[in-house]
């Protein structure tokens, strides 16, 4: 009895460590890293209110901002095609998500807290956290590095210069920071530019990937929490960019937090900057291994029904097909690979799932270019494309039933929201990881009544 | 109080028409003011293949126009070497072309005696094993294939370089700044134009003796400003931009229809195009079509079959001022350019106007034009644009000089030398504080650095971050700007003292504009660039529909 996970990111590794915990072997199979490892920081539950593509506060609720919960509540009430609705249901039973979603982010905490890495938040309050470029983002759970530099949190914020680092400009970070907080009617914050006394080959790198590995060193942490010696203050945060290291991070923090009797947080991540994303991914790759799962690099280029109790998946390179007892699909959209815009069709390239936009029309089958709509500010049907499910999660054929009674569907590849404008892109992986994952556990361990009636074994 | 300026000539537009005539005038002494309605370069110079070819297609009609090309293709080399790269192209021949291999290559023959003049090596004839062995992306079905040398360039810079020049001797050069009323005394003679500045929103007089219009396919609707009737036959036109080099060579394609087109190399990237449809649609928005795109790949795919696979990034499109007349396409019209006197033509003394025209021999049209304007001025001085360097072209840069010394990668180096010429060292000079933070990458995909964004913003009257498209090709790569525009934003936010909700309607005019150049191609890889795209706009910037046009 194996389960096969197809996909690296939080959807896959959450499905993945659920059916571990279970004590059904699993193999998760990746060609690489998953879209998570490009996220930026946040683990958003409910992001912005559905339909609504600004912060609450910067729409008629100006002043008047949602707690999260809120925002939860409308997802499951205002957006019948979000994946939440399917998981939650629609009903009045809020607080049930609400421990679910609780009780969610526990776990995950406790797969990550190994490589250090903390997870802070809940429903019940924002944070306001800083991007890279300043603009402010309201978050409800945060990775602890970014989670440090929450402004609600801070009586006064000094931003770290390094002049020559990508996509880093502390001086036009703080002019958009005291803007946006102006903007939200926050109380004043102090903000100021710092110029620590870095190592001359600190100010001269380029590369935030390359900072973040070399600040890895203990020397180097011993030389950064010297430069920092002295900038603290009662309350006073150290906004540093997302570089404080790949994987000694945590000891990084806390020595610069010793050293300058500051807090120390990291902007939100940006492209160029990937380090955040990457952390996450790292922390669940280590926790995917420490549980005894099977991790298989490579490409899977179709997924197959044998019978109507397993699956073959096809592999590029040697070997045979693999064949498992049920399939959680977590290949993400099109930065995942789970989506396809080949150049007569978008598709879903394992099984040639029909694929539903946010309005519940069908989008595989044309190209993108034309579903593609004129104003880029306008609802994208392409990218609340995605698969539909039942309530298990198992994605629906063309004609409305399970395509398999044992293929599950986790994380991005759910269709009918937008993640990058209702902002519930991580949240839904984590939640629908583990709903998939259970649900898999269920099938296997449920007794296959109508097929042992019909097999007419002896 | 509406301010005003005095001037001889008034040009109106900012394309290589314009700016090769603003800056023809001002080197013989002329004062001038141009205004362009946009950005520089931003009309049609900008949507043409950046080509600066000698003309083959003219030798069957008219060998002295493929003379005075391929002339003028060596005078822009001369004066403007850091913009102009060369491009040999490969010409295959398949068994089904309606010319063999001798006949084309009798062709060839006679442009060798031309090609000298622009610098170019003789053709070539290439066996089909030899062909494919050098450009293995080649069908397999050709015959035999030929070279032949031909030059690109940067075409929006060009305009930016003849703008510049122009200032350095004492023109004005107004960008976003719009037509709005053309000025004329009781006789009826035009004397100037008012001007409505579209950023500032605030309006200048120009009195003039002349107005010349050079506004391309707008050239009708602003000599309608004049009550002077003005015909085009404006043909559309459009490229595919691919996101890395389809082909070392440029290759030609024959369209379904039989016309010449081509896949080649152009900067960073590769091209294909182009098409060439009459239009009569609104100008300033060009819409690229699905028919359109499938006509450019349906073409490339007969010499390069595997031309789908590659990413296409997006589109560029624009309109020809072709001259009016009946004919299937421009190739057939005779004539490329007339300068119109509507004192002659009409009842608008004073104003001119160019119609036609291409890229390639601008210096010797803006020539044309700008010796019949002193003509009517009385003004003798002869033109000297053949001769003097644009700027940045009278030294070369020494790049791995220049990356050493100021610790930039030598691609950064390379691109700053290629866009700034002998410029490129001073204007990193300029910008290096104590903290080296001009140094600092804001576009990875070209790459752009800091001290270029603000060189062009203190030194060359950059106004608007969408404009940096063509001025440093910043956001045009793979991210369409997701990681680069809010930091550039950023840097011009500083220089142009805007504040943080200006930045910020920059940035999301960038996302929407990069939106539209991608939506019809979407496909591919793209498709999930875009994704990327999307989070960091809404996201992570929190751009909100209501600042977005």
């Amino acid at each position: 009895m194996t389960v096969a996970v197809i996909g690296a990111g939080l959807a896959g590794a959450a499905a993945a460590l659920t059916l571990a915990e279970a004590g059904v072997p699993v193999v998760q199979i990746a060609a690489g890293p998953g879209a998570t490892a490009l996220s930026a920081g946040t683990l958003d539950v409910a992001g912005a209110s559905p339909g609504i593509a600004t912060l609450p506060w910067r729409d008629p609720l100006r002043g008047n901002a949602l707690l999260p919960r809120e925002r939860l509540a409308l997802h499951r009430r205002g957006a019948p095609t979000h994946p939440y609705a399917q998981l939650f249901g629609g009903g009045d039973e809020i607080e049930r998500a609400e421990r679910e979603i609780e009780a969610s982010m526990l776990r995950l905490a406790g797969w990550l807290a190994p490589e250090g890495l903390a997870v802070a938040g809940s429903l019940a309050a924002n944070r306001l956290l800083p991007g890279v470029p300043g603009t402010l983002r309201v978050a409800d759970y945060a990775l602890g590095p970014a989670a440090g530099a929450d402004v609600l949190q801070a009586a006064e914020l000094a931003v770290v210069d390094l002049p020559a680092l990508e996509g880093w400009d502390a001086r036009a970070l703080a002019r958009t920071l005291a803007w946006e907080l102006d903007a939200l009617g926050v109380r004043k914050l102090p903000l100021s530019v710092v110029h620590p006394a870095l190592p001359e080959r600190w100010l001269r790198e380029r590369s935030p990937m390359r900072l973040a590995a070399a600040l890895d060193r203990s020397e180097a942490r011993a030389a950064l929490a010297e430069a920092v010696t002295g900038l603290g203050g009662e309350g006073r945060v150290l906004l540093f960019p997302p570089v404080l290291g790949l994987d000694a991070h945590a000891k990084l923090i806390a020595a610069l937090e010793g050293a300058s009797g500051a807090r120390v947080g990291e902007a939100l991540a940006f492209p160029p900057h990937a380090v955040s994303g990457y952390r996450l991914q790292r922390a669940l790759d280590a926790a995917v291994l420490r549980n005894g799962i099977e991790r298989v690099t490579g490409r899977v280029h179709g997924v197959a029904a044998t019978d109507r109790e397993r699956l073959s998946l096809a592999l590029d390179g040697a070997g045979g097909p693999v064949v498992a007892d049920a399939v959680v699909l977590a290949t993400g959209r099109f930065v995942g690979g789970g989506l396809e815009a080949g150049p007569d069709a978008v598709r879903e390239p394992l099984l040639g799932l029909p694929l539903y936009d946010g309005d519940g029309r069908r989008i595989d089958g044309i190209p993108a270019y034309r579903s593609a709509r004129k104003g880029y500010g306008n609802e994208q049907p392409l990218f609340s494309a995605g698969v539909r499910t039942d309530r298990r999660l198992r994605p629906l054929g063309a004609q409305g039933r399970p395509q398999h009674p044992r293929l599950f569907v986790a994380g991005d590849l759910l269709g009918g929201f937008d993640p990058a404008r209702e902002r519930t892109g991580l949240g839904v992986a984590l939640l629908s990881g583990l709903h998939a994952g259970r649900a898999a556990a269920e099938v296997l361990r449920a007794p296959p009544a109508s097929d042992v009636a019909s097999g007419g074994m002896p | 109080m509406t301010r005003v300026l005095r001037t001889r000539v008034l040009v109106i537009g900012g394309g290589i028409n314009g700016t090769g005539i603003a800056r023809d005038l001002a080197l013989r002494g002329v004062p001038v003011v141009l205004a362009e309605r946009r950005e520089l370069g931003s009309g049609t110079s900008w949507a043409s293949s950046g080509m600066i070819h000698g003309g083959l297609r003219y030798l069957q009609k008219d060998p002295e126009v493929t003379q005075h090309s391929c002339a003028d293709s060596g005078a822009i080399q001369r004066i403007a070497p850091h913009l102009v790269f060369r491009i040999p192209f490969l010409m295959p021949v398949f068994p089904d072309d309606p010319l063999g291999p001798e006949l084309v290559e009798i062709g060839l023959e006679m442009y060798d005696r031309y090609v000298p003049l622009k610098n170019g090596r003789p053709h070539t004839r290439l066996t089909r094993a030899q062909a494919l062995a050098l450009e293995p992306a080649l069908s397999e079905r050709i015959e035999c294939a030929f070279t032949l040398d031909e030059w690109g360039v940067d075409a929006a810079r060009l305009c930016v370089a003849n703008a510049l020049d122009a200032a350095d001797r004492g023109a004005t050069v107004l960008t976003h700044t719009e037509v709005v009323e053309i000025l004329r005394d009781a006789s009826g003679r035009v004397t100037g134009a008012r001007l409505l500045d579209r950023i500032r929103g605030d309006e200048a007089i120009v009195e003039a003796e002349l107005v010349m219009n050079a506004t391309g396919p707008w050239a009708p609707q602003l000599a309608a400003l004049a009550r002077e009737e003005l015909r085009l036959r404006p043909g559309k036109g459009i490229h595919l931009v691919f996101e890395r080099r389809v082909s070392n060579l440029a290759i030609y394609a024959k369209g379904v229809d039989g016309r010449d087109m081509f896949t080649f190399p152009h900067e960073q990237n590769s091209m294909a195009g182009t098409t060439d449809d009459d239009y009569y649609g609104d100008l300033d928005r060009i819409d690229v079509t699905e028919d359109e795109v499938a006509y450019v790949l349906q073409a490339m795919q007969r010499s390069i079959p595997g031309i789908r696979e590659h990413r296409v990034l997006h589109a560029i499109q624009g309109v020809r001022p072709t001259l009016f007349g009946f004919g299937a396409y421009e190739d057939e019209l005779s004539r490329d350019y007339e300068v119109v006197d509507h004192g002659q033509s009409g009842s608008a003394p004073g104003l001119y106007s160019m119609t036609g025209g291409k890229l390639a021999s601008y210096r010797l049209m803006a020539e044309d034009a700008a010796d019949q304007l002193c003509a009517a001025l009385g003004v003798e001085a002869k033109c000297r644009t053949a001769e003097l360097p644009l700027p940045g072209g009278d030294a070369p840069a020494d790049l791995p000089a220049l990356a050493k010394r100021f610790g930039v990668g030598l691609a950064a180096a390379a691109r700053l030398g290629f866009r700034h010429g002998g410029r490129a060292r001073a204007l990193l000079e300029a910008a290096d504080d104590a903290h080296a933070r001009g140094r600092r990458t804001v576009c990875a995909c070209e790459p752009v650095l800091d001290a270029e964004l603000r060189h062009v913003a203190r030194a060359e009257g950059l106004r608007k971050l969408t404009d940096c498209t063509l001025r440093v090709r910043l956001g045009v790569g793979a991210c369409q700007g997701a990681g680069c525009a809010a930091s550039a934003a950023g840097v011009l936010a500083e220089e142009l003292g805007w504040d943080a909700p200006r930045a910020m309607r920059e940035v999301a005019e960038l996302a929407a504009h990069r939106w539209r150049a991608v939506a019809p191609v979407l496909g591919g890889a793209q498709v999930g660039a875009m994704e990327i795209h999307r989070h960091v706009n809404f996201g992570m910037l929190g751009l909100a529909e209501e600042i977005l046009p």
